[in-house]
């Protein structure tokens, strides 16, 4: 009796379970080529050298002043950059998670904009308006008498904070929101009815509460500062590590070596810096049981005084963190002011000709396009395959899979960018071809580069399916893939469509693999330049080009915030647009 | 419609046993009631006749037929889920008629007429095209009913699905589904923890805890006569009093004991068991059958015990008492109707009487 009970019980994990078998052995195998090893193959690289191995890389590395300053740059701007996305992010993620008032939603959508600043082209913009010669210290000028000699912004570390924070800000308010807006409204109810209150209740109850989400955050925040490209560059600051890699790899004398060493310190850093955050607070979220609705209880209507001050405060906010858009605009559609002036001097539509003008700059967009969508749909499918494993099967080297899905993440951007240079850039064996020339290997790394978020988010929406829907399907006759169609997928719907749109902004903007991996050929038969590659070049090209680069930083604008728009839709009120929740 | 058997089912999870060498025998049109403290494994027993989870050991039958191996989508079983599991993105319509899909070919009309009389038979018409979030706890409950109901199941499962409704809802639903249940004469397995509930509806009740069948019997047999003192402690209240048998009548109806702490008391004895003199056993006597009475006035001296009211609950339709006997003990005593009695004040000297007929002899194990 029981000998044939349990041969039939293995027969039967058997016969089951090779779909998931399937799918786990293809995920793994994707992300040990296309993540593990173009990054192994960095870290193996840098101890090459001329007599065999050694750690003479790094030490002609340090030996030279610029770069140690360089290093330690990045890390303090990533510290300040932190601190100030912050001090702005905090209130503002309170704010919006505990008060209503009129216009919120507007609020709402305007504070997630400067996530989707254009690359090189919002810096640039905030130089043309906070510059030395910008139109807003010009006008402060003549208008304020308000003398700035230097401007707000100038090639000093400072601007650089001052460009990041005003970028990266938002993923502190939204990952901090998302933590405050799941706590269960008892917990801090239970705390008032013990009699805690005001700032005790925020510090002893609250704070603790939201800080998962805050640090993710914080540890996005800083890795972000920390493989930077774009800003420093349109500051014209040149020590600043990850900018330092990319020139070593583009300037005619580089020396190659030194952008290895760079990105292994940098890929150190994180990976410590994640080890530590994880130590002090799993950022897989604090376990809250929760009962029953939540009652709303705890979002108050803002009125009178205080309403006045949240909109002189969020007003403060949008005006400061759109000016990166703003300027872009007025790149792309103006004449800019003679120097020394403020005064625009008239309608220019110069850039936009250029851009549509020419089959070359079209076909920018056109890539960007493809790449995106290719990207997006890789990623909300093998997001979530590799989700469904993670929440729903166990299996030997699960902790494997999921760090790996989950590396991207904590590896600066400029790292897998090299890795893809170098590991893709090798022959295949046998052939002639380089899998770097192919312009599907942007695709491929865009979607690998976002992988984290897909996973994550698939991960976090099968968490709330319970188990029990899909065993009612299967009570009720459905077989295990009918119940997967039926009841999963649609059920996963739209945090996989929102994931699939988040994707395809991201890659739509990405920097460093479009800037330093380049393909011969595109998908067009022409060439594979991204749109982000071509702003740069086209700023690069000096005054004559700005118009066009604006021109293409419009572009980027306003499909970025369609997809936002389109996400918002989909997801509504039920789910929370989350950018970047670890 | 089949008859269930289950055949020395184990089950295992890590460190705790959640299925012991269970053996049940459910016959045709039963309404069979798993009962037990929760954690006692009883879902898990469910579980494994839906075909979610495999036992280590044991084969469940459906009819002769041995369905290990049936995967749980072939099982034909309908089981209602404690959390309901309704699918949130299709409406109450398109929940119910979901498991037809599976069913022999049937058009469209036939399946909205077998969706629309399942509907009406839980009382639900109208109601085809809203979505689960709008419809209230107890509607809710009866899509779930409805929808496994509609794929006619061989069995019926139903897991604590009351334990989400408020308590009124909750005796009106177990009428309903108890009606239903009648009316289709479906054998059905109802899982549960709450005592009450699985006396006026079943059948048959199996007492499980920890994971082990502690007796089986009709919900009558199961409060009167109880096995062991588990049973007698879980089912209803139960004060017990350890002692040995002094002497067993020649008839073998009446015996004597003795207490632990020297008193005596006379029973009367269940013709089919046989008691030994000498034996250890457990007197159990429930608190409705101690009548309390003003100190030293009891009618007889025998099955009388002294005490002190350490605790008085008024509960409406009686009284709670909580009596501290001389020799430390916490005796529970219900007095019913207590409109036209008087009620005893805490710190009041009282006696106890109970009749032999209503003492209760457990082995000690």
């Amino acid at each position: 009796m029981s000998g044939k009970s349990i041969v039939g019980s293995f027969r039967k994990r058997g016969a089951i379970d090779w779909f998931s078998t399937v799918s786990y052995v293809s995920s793994m195998l994707l992300l040990l080529i296309f993540i593990l090893a173009p990054i192994l193959f960095v870290f193996v690289g840098v101890f090459r050298v001329d007599t065999g191995w050694g750690f003479d890389n790094f030490f002609r590395y340090w030996a030279i002043p610029s770069m140690r300053k360089g290093l330690w740059n990045a890390l303090t701007a990533g510290a300040l950059t932190t601190v100030f996305s912050s001090i702005i992010g905090l209130p503002i993620a309170y704010v919006m998670t505990r008060y209503r008032f009129p216009a919120f939603n507007l609020f709402k959508v305007l504070l997630t904009l400067p996530l989707i600043m254009p690359p090189f082209i919002g810096a640039f913009s905030i130089v043309v308006m906070l510059g030395r010669n910008g139109i807003i210290t010009n006008l402060l000028r003549d208008i304020l008498g308000f003398q700035l000699s230097q401007g707000f912004v100038s090639p000093s570390l400072m601007s650089v904070v001052i460009v990041q924070t005003i970028h990266l800000w938002p993923l502190i308010y939204l990952n901090t929101s998302a933590s405050l807006s799941k706590i269960d409204p008892s917990l801090e109810e239970s705390a008032r009815n013990l009699g805690a209150s005001g700032l005790k209740l925020f510090y002893r109850i609250t704070l603790p509460l939201a800080i998962p989400g805050y640090i993710a955050g914080v540890f996005l925040t800083f890795i972000w500062s920390l493989s930077d490209i774009g800003s420093p560059i349109m500051l014209s600051f040149g020590k600043y590590a990850p900018s330092q890699a990319f020139w070593e790899l583009v300037r005619v004398e580089g020396i190659v070596e030194f952008a290895s060493v760079i990105c292994v310190i940098l890929t150190l850093i994180s990976i410590i810096l994640l080890i530590l955050v994880n130590r002090f607070v799993s950022l897989k979220e604090y376990a809250t049981v929760r009962v029953g609705a939540a009652s709303s209880t705890i979002i108050k209507q803002a009125r009178g005084w205080v309403a006045v001050g949240f909109y002189v405060l969020l007003l403060l906010v949008i005006t400061i963190s759109t000016l990166p858009h703003v300027g872009t605009f007025i790149i792309a559609f103006a004449e800019l002011p003679k120097y020394g002036s403020w005064i625009l001097q008239g309608l220019n539509l110069e850039g936009w000709t250029t851009v549509f003008g020419r089959a070359e700059t079209q076909h920018l967009v056109i890539n960007s396009i493809i790449y995106a969508t290719l990207a997006g749909l890789i990623d909300v499918l093998l997001g979530a395959l590799i989700g469904f494993i993670l929440v729903r099967k166990k299996f030997v080297g699960k902790t494997f899979l999921d760090v790996m899905s989950i590396m991207p993440l904590a590896v600066p951007g400029v790292v897998i960018a090299l890795g893809y240079l170098f590991f893709f850039s090798t022959r295949l064996p046998g052939t002639t071809f380089r899998l770097s020339s192919f312009w599907f290997i942007l695709v491929i790394a865009y979607s690998m580069r976002r992988l984290p978020y897909s996973v994550r988010s698939s991960h976090a929406v099968l968490q709330q399916i319970h188990v029990s829907l899909e065993e009612a399907a299967q009570n009720l006759g459905a077989s295990r893939m009918w119940t997967m169609l039926k009841v999963t997928i649609p059920l996963m719907y739209a945090g996989l469509i929102a994931g699939g749109t988040m994707s395809f902004l991201t890659a739509f903007t990405e920097v460093s693999t479009s800037l330093m991996v380049q393909p011969l050929h595109g998908p067009l038969g022409v060439h594979a330049r991204p749109i982000t590659l071509g702003i740069y070049s086209e700023i690069q090209r000096g005054a004559g080009g700005y118009a066009a680069a604006g021109a293409l930083g419009v572009i980027q604008i306003v499909i970025a915030a369609l997809c936002f728009y389109f996400v918002n839709r989909v997801v509504g009120e039920t789910g929370e647009l989350s950018i970047g929740v670890g | 419609m089949v008859n269930v058997k289950l055949v020395h089912i184990t089950k295992r999870f890590e460190d705790v046993t959640a299925a012991d060498d269970v053996c049940l025998d459910i016959s045709e049109g039963q309404f069979f009631t798993l009962l037990g403290p929760s954690g006692c494994g009883k879902t898990t027993i469910l579980r494994i006749i839906a075909g979610f989870t495999r036992q280590d050991f044991g084969d469940v039958y459906f009819g002769n037929r041995i369905i290990n191996d049936v995967p749980p989508h072939k099982r034909n079983t309908g089981l209602v889920f404690q959390t309901y599991a309704l699918w949130p993105h299709m409406k109450v319509f398109d929940n119910v008629a979901f498991g037809l899909d599976f069913r022999d070919s049937m058009t469209k009309d036939e399946k909205r007429k077998r969706v629309n009389e399942t509907l009406n038979l839980v009382g639900l018409e109208g109601l085809e095209n809203r979505l689960p979030s709008q419809l209230s706890g107890g509607q809710q409950q009866r899509v779930a009913l409805a929808r496994s109901l509609v794929i006619e199941p061989q069995v019926l499962l139903l897991d604590e699905p009351l334990s989400n409704l408020d308590a009124k809802l909750r005796v009106q639903m177990r009428t309903e589904i108890k009606r239903i249940q009648k009316r289709l004469g479906i054998t059905t397995i109802y899982v549960t923890h709450d005592q009450e509930e699985a006396l006026s509806i079943s059948d048959e009740i199996a007492i499980i805890n920890m994971g082990a069948v502690q007796q089986i019997g009709a919900p009558r047999s199961i409060y009167e006569d109880p096995d062991n003192s588990f049973v007698a402690g879980f089912i209803g209240l139960a004060n017990f009093l350890w002692g040995r048998i002094l002497e067993v009548d020649e008839s073998g109806l009446t015996a004597t004991l003795t207490t632990k702490e020297g008193l005596e008391i006379i029973t009367e004895l269940d013709p089919d068991e046989i008691w030994e003199k000498g034996g250890d056993v457990i007197a159990s006597v429930r608190p409705e059958a101690i009548v309390l009475h003003e100190y030293g006035s009891t009618p007889s001296p025998i099955n009388r015990i002294d005490g002190s009211v350490r605790f008085t609950s008024y509960l409406g339709n009686r009284v709670r008492y909580e009596i501290k006997t001389a020799w430390g003990d916490t005796l529970r005593v219900d007095a019913y109707n207590p409109r036209h009695q008087y009620v005893f004040k805490e710190g009041e000297r009282v006696s106890m009487s109970f009749d032999s007929r209503d003492v209760k002899l457990i082995r000690t194990e």
